[in-house]
Protein backbone atom coordinates (compact mmCIF):
# COMPACT_ATOMS: atom_id res chain seq x y z
CA UNK A 1 0.00 0.00 0.00
CA UNK A 2 1.19 3.60 -0.68
CA UNK A 3 1.62 5.57 1.92
CA UNK A 4 -0.14 9.46 1.49
CA UNK A 5 2.61 11.98 0.99
CA UNK A 6 0.26 14.05 2.95
CA UNK A 7 -2.57 14.65 5.37
CA UNK A 8 -5.07 17.08 6.15
CA UNK A 9 -4.06 18.84 9.44
CA UNK A 10 -4.67 21.93 11.43
CA UNK A 11 -2.21 24.22 11.11
CA UNK A 12 -0.80 26.11 14.47
CA UNK A 13 0.52 29.08 15.10
CA UNK A 14 3.67 27.54 16.27
CA UNK A 15 3.89 25.58 13.07
CA UNK A 16 2.74 22.34 14.29
CA UNK A 17 0.05 20.19 12.86
CA UNK A 18 -2.93 18.94 14.42
CA UNK A 19 -5.44 15.92 13.55
CA UNK A 20 -8.11 16.99 15.72
CA UNK A 21 -9.43 20.68 17.01
CA UNK A 22 -10.41 20.40 20.25
CA UNK A 23 -11.44 23.34 22.95
CA UNK A 24 -10.22 22.20 26.17
CA UNK A 25 -10.97 22.95 29.39
CA UNK A 26 -8.21 22.38 31.34
CA UNK A 27 -8.21 22.23 35.85
CA UNK A 28 -4.80 22.78 36.71
CA UNK A 29 -5.82 20.85 40.15
CA UNK A 30 -8.64 18.31 41.61
CA UNK A 31 -10.79 20.83 42.62
CA UNK A 32 -10.69 22.87 39.98
CA UNK A 33 -12.39 19.37 38.45
CA UNK A 34 -16.13 20.26 39.00
CA UNK A 35 -15.51 23.58 37.74
CA UNK A 36 -14.20 22.80 34.38
CA UNK A 37 -16.89 19.79 34.08
CA UNK A 38 -19.29 22.48 34.31
CA UNK A 39 -17.92 25.08 31.92
CA UNK A 40 -17.47 21.61 29.43
CA UNK A 41 -21.69 21.18 29.92
CA UNK A 42 -21.94 24.97 29.12
CA UNK A 43 -20.46 25.40 26.59
CA UNK A 44 -20.69 22.58 23.90
CA UNK A 45 -18.11 21.24 21.69
CA UNK A 46 -15.51 21.83 24.48
CA UNK A 47 -14.15 18.94 26.33
CA UNK A 48 -13.03 18.82 30.05
CA UNK A 49 -9.68 17.13 30.96
CA UNK A 50 -10.31 16.62 34.25
CA UNK A 51 -7.97 14.78 36.56
CA UNK A 52 -6.41 13.89 40.33
CA UNK A 53 -3.66 16.05 40.71
CA UNK A 54 -2.11 19.56 41.47
CA UNK A 55 -2.09 19.93 44.83
CA UNK A 56 0.54 18.71 47.93
CA UNK A 57 2.61 18.19 45.11
CA UNK A 58 6.38 19.62 45.07
CA UNK A 59 9.78 19.32 43.94
CA UNK A 60 10.44 17.05 40.78
CA UNK A 61 6.78 15.81 40.95
CA UNK A 62 5.31 18.97 40.83
CA UNK A 63 7.46 20.40 38.20
CA UNK A 64 6.40 17.02 36.20
CA UNK A 65 2.70 17.73 36.63
CA UNK A 66 3.16 21.25 35.30
CA UNK A 67 4.79 19.90 32.37
CA UNK A 68 1.85 17.34 31.67
CA UNK A 69 -0.51 19.97 32.06
CA UNK A 70 1.17 22.41 29.80
CA UNK A 71 2.25 19.66 27.56
CA UNK A 72 -1.38 19.12 27.34
CA UNK A 73 -2.57 22.37 26.48
CA UNK A 74 0.19 22.96 23.95
CA UNK A 75 -0.64 19.85 21.90
CA UNK A 76 -1.90 20.65 18.74
CA UNK A 77 -4.46 18.68 18.78
CA UNK A 78 -5.46 21.32 20.70
CA UNK A 79 -7.00 24.97 19.37
CA UNK A 80 -7.74 26.92 22.53
CA UNK A 81 -7.55 26.63 26.31
CA UNK A 82 -9.42 27.53 28.98
CA UNK A 83 -6.74 26.70 32.19
CA UNK A 84 -8.95 26.88 35.78
CA UNK A 85 -7.34 26.81 39.08
CA UNK A 86 -7.78 27.18 42.63
CA UNK A 87 -5.50 30.03 42.98
CA UNK A 88 -3.76 32.85 40.50
CA UNK A 89 0.16 31.79 40.53
CA UNK A 90 0.08 28.31 39.34
CA UNK A 91 -2.81 28.49 36.90
CA UNK A 92 -1.41 31.56 35.39
CA UNK A 93 2.33 29.24 34.64
CA UNK A 94 0.62 26.36 33.04
CA UNK A 95 -1.15 29.68 30.92
CA UNK A 96 1.77 31.08 30.50
CA UNK A 97 3.50 28.03 29.33
CA UNK A 98 0.69 26.76 27.10
CA UNK A 99 0.61 30.53 25.82
CA UNK A 100 4.39 30.00 23.80
CA UNK A 101 2.71 28.13 21.54
CA UNK A 102 1.03 31.18 20.38
CA UNK A 103 -2.60 29.54 21.04
CA UNK A 104 -5.75 31.67 22.69
CA UNK A 105 -4.92 30.49 26.39
CA UNK A 106 -6.55 31.93 29.18
CA UNK A 107 -6.96 30.94 32.67
CA UNK A 108 -9.36 31.67 35.64
CA UNK A 109 -8.98 30.92 39.18
CA UNK A 110 -11.50 30.20 41.83
CA UNK A 111 -10.22 32.22 44.91
CA UNK A 112 -12.08 35.07 45.53
CA UNK A 113 -15.07 34.35 42.33
CA UNK A 114 -16.21 31.50 43.76
CA UNK A 115 -16.76 28.71 41.92
CA UNK A 116 -20.41 29.66 40.01
CA UNK A 117 -18.87 32.92 39.29
CA UNK A 118 -15.68 31.11 37.90
CA UNK A 119 -17.97 28.83 35.90
CA UNK A 120 -20.19 31.83 34.56
CA UNK A 121 -16.74 33.65 33.59
CA UNK A 122 -15.13 30.60 32.14
CA UNK A 123 -17.93 29.58 30.15
CA UNK A 124 -18.09 33.13 28.40
CA UNK A 125 -14.57 33.09 27.20
CA UNK A 126 -14.90 28.90 26.39
CA UNK A 127 -18.13 30.13 24.12
CA UNK A 128 -15.19 32.87 22.19
CA UNK A 129 -13.23 30.29 21.80
CA UNK A 130 -15.30 27.51 20.44
CA UNK A 131 -16.83 30.03 17.71
CA UNK A 132 -13.19 30.98 16.63
CA UNK A 133 -12.01 27.63 16.70
CA UNK A 134 -15.25 26.05 14.63
CA UNK A 135 -13.91 28.65 11.87
CA UNK A 136 -10.16 26.71 11.48
CA UNK A 137 -10.60 24.89 8.03
CA UNK A 138 -8.13 21.77 7.46
CA UNK A 139 -5.37 22.35 5.34
CA UNK A 140 -2.63 20.02 3.71
CA UNK A 141 0.48 19.64 5.61
CA UNK A 142 3.31 17.17 4.40
CA UNK A 143 3.30 13.57 6.23
CA UNK A 144 6.49 15.47 8.05
CA UNK A 145 4.36 17.14 10.62
CA UNK A 146 2.40 14.24 11.66
CA UNK A 147 3.14 12.91 14.87
CA UNK A 148 2.44 9.74 15.60
CA UNK A 149 2.64 8.49 19.99
CA UNK A 150 1.77 4.95 20.47
CA UNK A 151 0.44 4.09 23.95
CA UNK A 152 -0.44 0.38 25.46
CA UNK A 153 -3.68 -0.12 26.55
CA UNK A 154 -4.06 -3.12 28.35
CA UNK A 155 -1.94 -6.29 27.14
CA UNK A 156 -3.92 -9.47 26.63
CA UNK A 157 -2.46 -12.42 24.48
CA UNK A 158 -2.74 -10.99 20.79
CA UNK A 159 -1.15 -8.08 21.49
CA UNK A 160 2.26 -9.65 21.48
CA UNK A 161 1.08 -11.43 18.44
CA UNK A 162 -0.90 -9.26 16.22
CA UNK A 163 -1.26 -5.85 17.10
CA UNK A 164 2.65 -4.53 18.98
CA UNK A 165 3.95 -5.84 15.45
CA UNK A 166 1.83 -4.49 13.11
CA UNK A 167 2.09 -0.85 15.27
CA UNK A 168 5.82 -1.77 14.95
CA UNK A 169 5.90 -2.18 11.64
CA UNK A 170 3.78 1.02 10.88
CA UNK A 171 6.36 2.82 12.48
CA UNK A 172 9.39 1.01 10.76
CA UNK A 173 7.60 2.48 7.61
CA UNK A 174 6.86 5.92 8.84
CA UNK A 175 9.96 6.67 10.39
CA UNK A 176 11.65 6.89 7.10
CA UNK A 177 9.49 9.91 5.93
CA UNK A 178 9.84 12.17 8.75
CA UNK A 179 7.14 11.46 10.80
CA UNK A 180 7.99 11.97 14.39
CA UNK A 181 7.31 8.95 16.58
CA UNK A 182 6.80 8.81 20.37
CA UNK A 183 6.37 5.84 22.68
CA UNK A 184 6.96 5.06 26.49
CA UNK A 185 6.90 2.46 28.83
CA UNK A 186 10.63 1.63 28.86
CA UNK A 187 9.93 -0.65 31.57
CA UNK A 188 7.35 -2.96 29.28
CA UNK A 189 10.09 -3.52 27.07
CA UNK A 190 11.80 -6.01 28.92
CA UNK A 191 12.60 -8.89 27.18
CA UNK A 192 13.10 -6.22 24.00
CA UNK A 193 15.63 -4.04 25.46
CA UNK A 194 18.56 -5.03 23.68
CA UNK A 195 16.22 -4.91 20.10
CA UNK A 196 15.57 -1.59 21.21
CA UNK A 197 18.80 -0.26 22.17
CA UNK A 198 19.81 -1.19 18.76
CA UNK A 199 17.71 1.05 17.38
CA UNK A 200 18.85 4.30 19.41
CA UNK A 201 20.28 6.67 16.37
CA UNK A 202 23.00 7.39 17.93
CA UNK A 203 24.95 5.72 20.55
CA UNK A 204 24.24 8.28 23.36
CA UNK A 205 20.32 7.79 22.83
CA UNK A 206 21.04 3.80 23.06
CA UNK A 207 22.85 4.61 26.19
CA UNK A 208 20.78 6.78 27.82
CA UNK A 209 17.78 3.75 26.89
CA UNK A 210 19.45 2.06 28.59
CA UNK A 211 20.63 3.48 31.25
CA UNK A 212 17.20 3.73 32.44
CA UNK A 213 15.84 0.65 31.17
CA UNK A 214 18.52 -0.82 33.34
CA UNK A 215 17.63 1.38 36.64
CA UNK A 216 14.05 0.02 36.43
CA UNK A 217 15.55 -3.38 35.72
CA UNK A 218 18.14 -3.46 38.93
CA UNK A 219 14.88 -1.87 41.18
CA UNK A 220 13.00 -4.61 40.35
CA UNK A 221 15.61 -7.18 41.01
CA UNK A 222 16.60 -5.77 44.25
CA UNK A 223 12.87 -6.31 45.71
CA UNK A 224 13.36 -9.87 45.16
CA UNK B 1 -8.03 -22.37 5.33
CA UNK B 2 -7.98 -20.87 9.26
CA UNK B 3 -4.50 -20.39 10.60
CA UNK B 4 -4.01 -22.61 13.83
CA UNK B 5 -0.15 -20.99 14.51
CA UNK B 6 1.28 -17.82 13.82
CA UNK B 7 5.28 -17.95 12.99
CA UNK B 8 6.63 -14.15 12.96
CA UNK B 9 9.75 -14.75 11.90
CA UNK B 10 11.12 -16.89 8.96
CA UNK B 11 14.00 -17.68 11.12
CA UNK B 12 11.93 -18.54 14.16
CA UNK B 13 11.85 -22.00 16.08
CA UNK B 14 9.31 -22.18 17.20
CA UNK B 15 5.26 -20.76 16.16
CA UNK B 16 2.31 -19.26 18.52
CA UNK B 17 -1.18 -21.36 18.91
CA UNK B 18 -3.60 -18.76 17.75
CA UNK B 19 -6.80 -20.90 18.34
CA UNK B 20 -8.15 -21.75 21.88
CA UNK B 21 -6.08 -25.00 22.18
CA UNK B 22 -4.63 -27.18 19.53
CA UNK B 23 -5.03 -31.61 20.64
CA UNK B 24 -2.22 -33.78 20.30
CA UNK B 25 -2.16 -35.20 16.50
CA UNK B 26 -3.65 -31.97 15.08
CA UNK B 27 -2.67 -31.07 11.78
CA UNK B 28 -1.91 -27.80 12.56
CA UNK B 29 -2.02 -24.81 9.73
CA UNK B 30 0.95 -22.35 10.34
CA UNK B 31 0.92 -18.77 8.84
CA UNK B 32 4.64 -16.85 8.64
CA UNK B 33 3.80 -13.28 9.33
CA UNK B 34 7.56 -12.02 7.52
CA UNK B 35 6.76 -13.36 4.24
CA UNK B 36 2.71 -14.36 4.28
CA UNK B 37 3.81 -17.56 3.72
CA UNK B 38 2.10 -20.68 5.10
CA UNK B 39 3.64 -24.22 6.57
CA UNK B 40 2.05 -26.98 8.67
CA UNK B 41 2.92 -29.01 11.94
CA UNK B 42 1.49 -31.92 13.27
CA UNK B 43 0.66 -31.27 17.10
CA UNK B 44 2.47 -33.74 19.91
CA UNK B 45 1.01 -32.07 22.91
CA UNK B 46 -2.17 -30.35 24.13
CA UNK B 47 -1.19 -26.17 23.49
CA UNK B 48 -3.98 -23.31 24.47
CA UNK B 49 -4.13 -19.92 23.12
CA UNK B 50 -0.83 -17.91 23.04
CA UNK B 51 1.17 -21.03 24.18
CA UNK B 52 4.47 -21.81 21.67
CA UNK B 53 5.17 -25.05 19.80
CA UNK B 54 8.56 -26.31 18.88
CA UNK B 55 8.58 -26.24 14.82
CA UNK B 56 12.16 -28.59 14.90
CA UNK B 57 13.28 -30.62 17.07
CA UNK B 58 15.84 -28.86 19.78
CA UNK B 59 18.21 -29.92 22.08
CA UNK B 60 19.46 -28.50 25.54
CA UNK B 61 21.60 -25.54 25.17
CA UNK B 62 19.78 -24.47 21.93
CA UNK B 63 18.30 -20.88 21.37
CA UNK B 64 14.70 -20.13 21.05
CA UNK B 65 14.01 -17.57 18.36
CA UNK B 66 10.88 -15.71 18.36
CA UNK B 67 10.35 -12.59 16.40
CA UNK B 68 13.54 -13.14 14.76
CA UNK B 69 14.73 -12.67 18.11
CA UNK B 70 16.80 -14.91 20.81
CA UNK B 71 13.95 -15.21 23.71
CA UNK B 72 15.78 -17.92 25.62
CA UNK B 73 17.57 -21.18 25.76
CA UNK B 74 16.17 -25.05 26.03
CA UNK B 75 16.68 -26.88 29.39
CA UNK B 76 15.30 -29.95 28.50
CA UNK B 77 15.17 -31.40 24.96
CA UNK B 78 12.24 -30.64 22.90
CA UNK B 79 10.79 -32.37 20.08
CA UNK B 80 8.73 -30.94 16.53
CA UNK B 81 5.37 -30.71 17.92
CA UNK B 82 6.24 -30.40 21.62
CA UNK B 83 4.79 -27.58 24.36
CA UNK B 84 7.42 -24.86 24.48
CA UNK B 85 7.44 -23.02 27.86
CA UNK B 86 8.51 -22.94 31.47
CA UNK B 87 9.12 -26.65 32.14
CA UNK B 88 11.66 -26.69 28.80
CA UNK B 89 12.67 -23.46 28.12
CA UNK B 90 14.49 -20.34 30.05
CA UNK B 91 15.77 -16.67 29.72
CA UNK B 92 19.54 -16.39 29.68
CA UNK B 93 19.13 -13.08 31.14
CA UNK B 94 19.34 -14.24 34.75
Amino acid sequence: MEIPKSFLGYKRENGRAGTRNHVIILPVDDISNACAEAVANNIKGTIALPHSYGRLQFGADLELHFRTMIGTGSNPNVAAVIVIGIEPKWTKKIVDGIAKTGKPVEGFHIERTGDIGTVMKASKKAQEFVMWASEKQREECPISDLWISVKCGESDTTSGLASNPTVGNLMDKLEPLGVHLCFGETSELTGAEKVCATRGATKEASDKFMKTWSSYNDFKRSDR
Amino acid sequence: MATDIIIHDQKDNVGVVVIEKITPKQDCNCWIMENDSSTNIQSMDEIPLGHKIAMVDLKEGDTILKYGHDIGKVVKSIKKGEHVHVHNVKTKKW
